[in-house]
């Protein structure tokens, strides 16, 4: 046929979707939770925050002298 | 959907899920029919349920399993489809699906004169041949295939789980379609921000 359609139907609510395919609460629970855990934490970065890099690595990086930020050296400690 | 059930085709099963739900569809499939004698009957009853049809003919080839066979089911739905189309009060559009440009017109040659969609067995193919056979806007603009593609690749994520859960041996079992196109509608809103 090859043409296009224009949809005007409204898209289903949540609620239209459990009902269509006849989700029990058990099921309705399981699709929410997955969903959750899997796809709404990531695109929100919740997922990706924890991968961050630790403040203190950061500072010794910038700082450049490869020491981890507020270790002393041998000489500080000595004196 | 009028796509072939087998391992080869699961991802752009999937595709067709998540594409078709993405854009406020609601697919139906064979799968979710029970075996019985009233199996074609039922089948038609989907078809006349149904607004739009797609037919995937991407099988035409004869399979390995003896006896070797091509698969007629996907133009034999077509056929009741076209029919629907042609015969009944109610309105129904119907899509040819396909991986290889021009095949049909050797394979199916009464179906000369119709364009078929070709999207070259690749996910994104199959999503882009959607956006083209159906349009919906968004607020701002018309979705696109790479928000599509986005939605894909998070129902993937999840495929494993609903397996176990359903503990289904394959997606292509009434079960894991219904968790599965739940999971991708809740998907869908939670990238449309509803």
């Amino acid at each position: 046929m090859a043409h296009s359609v224009i949809l005007t139907t409204p898209m289903p609510t949540w609620e239209e979707t459990v009902a269509r395919y006849g989700l029990t609460k058990a099921e309705e629970k399981f699709v929410i939770e997955l969903v959750d855990s899997k796809v709404s934490r990531r695109r929100s970065g919740a997922v990706n925050n924890r991968r961050s890099v630790p403040e203190k690595q950061v500072k010794a990086h910038v700082a450049g002298n490869g020491k981890i930020a507020g270790k002393k050296t041998k000489r500080r400690r000595a004196a | 959907m009028n796509i072939p059930y087998d391992s080869e085709f699961r991802r752009l099963y999937l595709a067709y899920i998540t594409g078709l739900i993405y854009l406020g569809l609601d697919p139906r499939a064979t799968i979710e029919i029970s075996g019985g004698r009233n199996r074609l009957e039922k089948i038609l009853e989907l078809i006349r349920s149904c607004r739009y049809s797609i037919h995937d003919l991407s099988r035409v080839r004869v399979d390995r399993a003896s006896p070797r066979t091509p698969r007629f089911n996907m133009p034999f739905e077509l056929g009741l489809a076209v029919a629907s189309s042609k015969l009944d009060a109610t309105p129904h559009d119907w899509f040819v699906f396909e991986t290889v440009h021009r095949r049909v017109s050797k394979s199916l040659s009464d179906l000369s004169g119709t364009d078929p969609n070709i999207h070259h067995g690749t996910v994104e193919g199959v999503m882009r041949e959607l956006c083209n056979s159906f349009v919906r806007r968004s607020h701002h603009e018309r979705f696109s295939v790479p928000q599509m593609m986005k939605n894909y690749r998070a129902v993937s994520r999840l495929v494993q789980d609903i397996e176990r859960r359903t503990r289904a041996g394959s997606l292509f079992e009434a079960g894991a379609f219904r968790l599965l196109c739940s999971a991708a509608r809740r998907t869908a809103a939670s990238s449309q921000g509803h």
